[in-house]
């Protein structure tokens, strides 16, 4: 479990240090992406060797603690998260005063990976409240480096990633309400044991997921915030940013809906997969911008994410999970180059 | 009808001017205020609910606040974006 805090506290200092000395931000922000990277891999080897570890912050007793669980899939994300940075930030280090890359995008994006690893760790609907707002103001905040350009697509993402905040916290509320418990197991104990009626608290908390995660039919904001974005900060954007929320959702649905409404989520679930496919499909091949196109394959993509979720669901095969996570690992690296390569294409034609 | 009721219908009136502010826009300002009444609305409803136990359920209290502080931390930075909106214009 150390080495998870650690990986999630170095990128937050990291952002502070940077806001403080500008001149080397670039580095610092570089060298602590590799820092959390191996970190990270420490985590994961801590979980195949010794199993999972779960952590009560400040020692509180449960139910007033916030609870961090390390187990093989936060592992695995928390290392996706770190490798993707590293990753762009090596890129950006080589690139950004000939992209013209503002000195901010250092600290926002270390703050950015503080958010999203404590995101993937922590089980509580709360604490996913607060990272799920710290991720959407930072990620705005990186599409703003753009300038002018930018204003008007970052702004109609902060507005909707607002909304969606607050549908989610209605829901929250609503959730304890029901039953007292914020920390997921907990509440996944209460649920099982005395179920009531909180179909309308859920679908509050899927509908804010579904608009933070941009998916169909809720993507209209995904492709301009993108496509308006430094190429290395869409490259985070769409490969990591959206992912939280995904996850948000699997956590959810698969632990805390009952049988009867799990079926009815994972029609729902299907039918809009299957239209983001097409319609996200279709979007990219009419566009003639590039990165719009890889937008909107995001958007695409993503349905494929949806029609995992819908079919663990239905099937309950524990193959179907790894597959999603799989499909999310890689979908993440594909953009990130996809992403990365259409940057370096129009830095070198100047366009 | 109970007290409780009665603030959660209270509630889901303000959640609802709120929604129908922040679509039907189109300023800015206006958008960002109707925010706000969503705000308001969801922590409405969750100091309804902790006054249904005596003494109030704290942890909903904590609860408000937090969330009172990521809500100005986020007008704050909606307004930033307005003022720039307005000293650019496109």
């Amino acid at each position: 479990m150390s080495f998870a805090l650690a990986a999630v506290l170095v990128p937050l200092f990291a952002a502070v240090l940077a806001l403080c000395w500008r001149r080397q931000a670039a580095w610092l922000v570089w060298l602590s992406t590799l820092f959390s990277l191996l970190l990270a891999v420490a985590a994961l080897w801590q979980v195949v060797t010794a199993g999972p570890a779960t952590m009560q912050l400040g020692g509180w007793q449960t139910g007033l603690a916030i609870r961090w669980q390390l187990n093989e899939l936060s592992a695995l994300l928390l290392l996706m998260t770190a490798l993707i940075h590293s990753l762009v930030a090596s890129y950006s280090l080589s690139q950004w005063r000939d992209a013209g890359l503002s000195a901010d995008f250092w600290p926002l994006s270390a703050l950015l990976q503080a958010a999203l690893s404590s995101l993937f760790l922590s089980v509580d609907l709360f604490n996913w409240y607060v990272t799920l707002e710290l991720l959407g103001l930072a990620a705005v905040a990186l599409v703003l480096l753009s300038g002018k350009k930018a204003l008007q697509a970052a702004m109609r993402y902060l507005l909707l990633s607002l909304a969606a905040s607050l549908c989610y916290l209605l829901g929250v509320a609503l959730l304890y309400g029901h039953y007292g418990w914020l920390d997921v197991p907990q509440l996944a104990v209460a649920i099982s044991e005395q179920p009531v009626d909180h179909r309308l608290a859920l679908w509050l908390i899927t509908a804010g997921l579904m608009l933070k995660a941009a998916l169909w039919p809720l993507h209209i904001w995904l492709p301009d915030a993108h496509a308006a974005a430094p190429a290395p900060v869409s490259a985070l954007l769409s490969a990591l940013v959206v992912k939280g929320p995904l996850f948000m959702l699997y956590m959810i649905w698969s632990q805390l809906a009952g049988p009867e409404l799990a079926v009815t989520g994972s029609w729902l679930f299907l039918l809009t997969g299957s239209m983001a496919l097409l319609a996200g499909g279709w979007s990219a091949l009419r566009t003639p911008y590039a990165k719009v196109m890889v937008a909107y394959s995001t958007v695409a993509q993503l349905g494929y994410g949806l029609l995992a979720l819908g079919l663990i669901l239905q099937l309950h095969d524990p193959a179907l999970t790894q597959a999603l996570f799989l499909f999310v690992l890689a979908h993440a690296l594909a953009k990130t180059s996809t992403f990365l390569a259409v940057g370096g294409n129009a830095a070198a034609v100047g366009w | 009808m109970s007290l409780v009721h009665w603030y959660l219908l209270i509630a889901a009136a303000l959640w609802g001017i709120g929604c129908y502010g922040l679509i039907r826009g189109p300023e800015l300002l206006r958008r960002i205020i109707a925010l706000n009444l969503m705000g308001a609305a969801v922590f409405l409803v969750m100091v309804t609910l902790s006054a249904r136990t005596e003494p109030a359920d704290g942890v909903l209290h904590a609860l408000v606040l937090t969330g009172l502080v990521v809500a100005v931390s986020a007008t704050a930075f909606a307004l930033a974006l307005v003022a720039r909106t307005l000293s650019e214009p496109t």
